[in-house]
């Protein structure tokens, strides 16, 4: 049989297991040339399929789990909210240092034009 | 995967509410994936715990890439169990979960007893499996997932899932092949 005809009927078979309808006989009577081959591999999924059955966690911790990250959640949000307060706050300071300084140079600049011409007054 | 995800996973980057109904939905999947890779309810429900506080701290960075959301928690869960892992190896503990099943062993009826056996070793056999087959097998027998479905989450094609469950089959065959 070719792999990729093992591949398939090995999928087929599972398929079938997870919706609790395979049974590995059926197969192999499809395929009696090929018992040998896909027998063990057959009999290997069906005793996977019979460990692997879902589990739940505990509902406590389940609830408690739940409650915990939502109030993380809540704590999260607020910070960012009081991050991004913080920079409006911080912007708005840069803004007013910004105009403050250039009217202190506004002001230099007019008293600085004042001096030079009552110099130039003087020498003439 | 729900069909509102996309606008579900949005509302959650500032919303706890959204990020309490996602956490609903997919509390019990990567419980049972981390369960079934550590062996034990207690370290589960740790790696559990933290997989959905670094979803919480991540999760304004997440992009849809076309997987499902799951997939991303899978990937978040599977690196923690790793490194789960590699902290086992160092400290080499025997947990509580294995003495309580030795002593079950013992004391059990013979026939109980030596069914569960042959599960643990069944169990013991898929934990030494690479990664990729354990989570495969996860997905598939646990959470009765289609291979396409498999795909996404793992990020590989429909055929390469199919081959790989083969592959792992093989393994399995070969390790209890050595172990008969």
């Amino acid at each position: 049989m070719s792999e990729n005809m093992v591949v398939e009927v090995l999928a087929a078979h599972a398929d079938h297991l997870i919706d609790n309808e395979a049974d590995g006989e059926d197969y192999l009577n499809l395929f009696p040339a090929h018992r040998d081959e896909l027998a063990p591999l057959l009999r290997i999924a069906e005793r996977v399929r019979a460990v692997l059955v879902p589990v739940a966690p505990a509902p406590a911790f389940e609830a408690g789990l739940k409650q915990d990250l939502i109030a993380a959640a809540i704590q999260r949000t607020e910070e960012q909210g009081s991050g991004k307060r913080v920079s409006l706050f911080r912007r708005r300071r840069v803004l007013i240092g910004a105009a403050a300084v250039g009217s202190a140079l506004s002001v230099a600049g007019i008293v600085a034009a004042l001096l030079w011409r009552q110099r130039s007054i003087a020498r003439a | 995967m729900l069909a509102d995800e996309d606008a579900l996973v949005e509302r959650a980057k500032t919303d706890a509410a959204a990020f309490g109904i996602l956490y609903e939905c997919y509390v019990n999947k990567i419980y049972n994936y981390i369960y079934y890779r550590v062996g034990n309810p207690h370290d589960a429900e740790d790696l559990t715990a933290r997989t959905f506080y670094r979803a919480l701290d991540h999760i304004d960075r997440y992009v849809n890439r076309g997987a499902p959301f799951s997939a991303w928690l899978y990937r978040i869960a599977h690196n923690l169990v790793a490194n789960w892992h590699r902290d086992q190896s160092r400290r080499k503990i025997v947990s509580l979960e294995d003495i309580k099943l030795r002593i079950r062993r013992r004391d059990g009826p013979d026939q109980m007893a030596e069914h569960q056996e042959e599960k643990d070793e069944l169990l013991t056999a898929i934990r030494r499996l690479p990664d990729d087959r354990q989570q495969l097998l996860i997905l598939k027998f646990v959470e009765g997932m289609s291979n396409a479905e498999i795909g996404k989450v793992m990020g590989r094609s429909e055929g390469a899932i199919k081959s790989l469950y083969h592959r792992t089959l093989l393994s399995l065959r070969e390790m209890f092949d050595v172990q008969e």
